[in-house]
């Protein structure tokens, strides 16, 4: 796994490698807003009802590995 | 009349705990050791603590999501071109007194520089500059008085992005003087609290928060690591600790009481230390909390230096 560092800091780009850059970060951003309104509508409704019948929400139960 | 947050009973466990942070970060241990990513990490590894973090950022209101994504946009330009005719440093010292100027007149709060020290790294990164010039930008306290609710959240989130265009701008200034610089903001493979620290900004206080004379700890930090030849700053001196020792506020509000009242040794050195497994998770329940940093007396607008002059004249001697 490349860290964000990695992935799209480039030093020196050509405006083709730059342009590959902003894509793939723009690739990178998409799938996080995207579980952001997938997966975290989900967690969310799990976590409001845990919040109002005092049964804690299992983090495992949310994210298996 | 003080302030009521959100109870310290929170509404998720786990079945399975993860590895203590405190074990995992050396607590008790009296080796000089590099710190190890468990939380906030920058995707190169899988972090003990993954899952809470997964949590925290889906459990976000959007506008603080939102803002960390555009932040993260922001950040491809951290490195980039370098001129091609390289500007000789003649004088350190007048570099600097340039720098600094230049990272005020873009934005910066106060700056200061110092060498990249092992203390900044994370066990496994290995950046390959010889500088850090860091750079601290004051949050709005009107905004952060309303600590653990959405809209304390979206000022951190706004105060980030912009030191991020600071740190960037900077980073670009420097890389058009022909000296390679990258910018390192929230969720970086890089310590700031050290960097600053040692940059002369300010001490590390009792909730594990750089404390510096002007902001106190309503600031957030950044950096730009170069290998432009800079004099660099030394440590000072603030009387944080003549403060910290005495005083209780992070302590007391504390709802998960994960601020100690004693220095602790961690990797060999003793400092003031927050309980990790404690603060982390009430952390992701409350939009990043920061109560700590609010109560702080320091933090409140303008106190900073008359509070150190009143500490220093305390001194005996």
């Amino acid at each position: 796994m490349a860290s964000f560092e990695e992935q799209f800091y480039l030093e020196d780009p050509t405006r083709l490698q730059a342009l590959w850059r902003d894509v793939k970060l723009l690739w990178w951003l998409a799938v996080r807003a995207l579980m952001w309104m997938s997966k975290g509508v989900l967690v969310r409704r799990v976590y409001r009802k845990a919040q109002v019948s005092g049964e804690p929400l299992l983090l495992e139960d949310q994210f298996p590995d | 009349m003080k302030k009521k947050f959100p109870s310290p009973k929170l509404p998720f466990a786990y079945r399975h705990k993860p590895v203590s942070g405190n074990t995992i970060n050396g607590l008790g241990e009296t080796t000089l050791r590099r710190a190890t990513q468990i939380f906030h990490g920058s995707g190169a590894r899988k972090l003990e603590w993954a899952r809470l973090e997964i949590f925290f950022a889906l459990i976000n209101p959007f506008k603080v999501y939102w803002l960390n994504l555009l932040n993260r946009w922001l950040l491809r330009n951290a490195d980039g071109p370098i001129a091609a005719v390289q500007q000789p440093v003649v004088d350190a010292r007048q570099k600097s007194q340039e720098i600094k100027a230049l990272a005020l007149e873009l934005g910066a709060g106060v700056v200061g520089i110092t060498h990249l020290s092992e203390q900044a790294l994370y066990k496994g990164t290995n950046p390959q500059y010889a500088r850090a010039i860091v750079v601290l930008l004051p949050m709005d306290n009107e905004e952060m008085a309303y600590v653990t609710t959405n809209r304390a959240g979206t000022e951190t989130m706004r105060a980030y992005m912009e030191i991020t265009r600071t740190v960037i701008a900077l980073s670009q200034r420097i890389r058009s003087m022909g000296w390679r610089a990258r910018a390192y903001c929230e969720g970086a493979d890089l310590l700031h609290i050290p960097l600053a620290i040692e940059a002369g900004l300010g001490q590390l206080g009792k909730h594990g928060s750089l404390i510096c004379k002007e902001y106190g700890s309503g600031m957030r930090i950044a950096t730009v690591l170069t290998d432009m030849p800079l004099a660099e700053d030394k440590p000072v001196d603030i009387a944080v600790d003549d403060l910290c020792v005495g005083c209780r506020r992070c302590t007391i509000d504390c709802p998960v009481d994960a601020i100690g009242d004693r220095k602790q040794t961690v990797r060999g050195v003793e400092k003031w230390y927050v309980d990790f497994d404690k603060c982390a998770p009430y952390f992701a329940h409350t939009v990043g909390c920061g109560i700590c940093i609010e109560v702080c007396p320091w933090t409140k607008p303008g106190r900073g230096p008359g509070l150190l002059e009143k500490l220093l004249s305390k001194r005996p001697g």
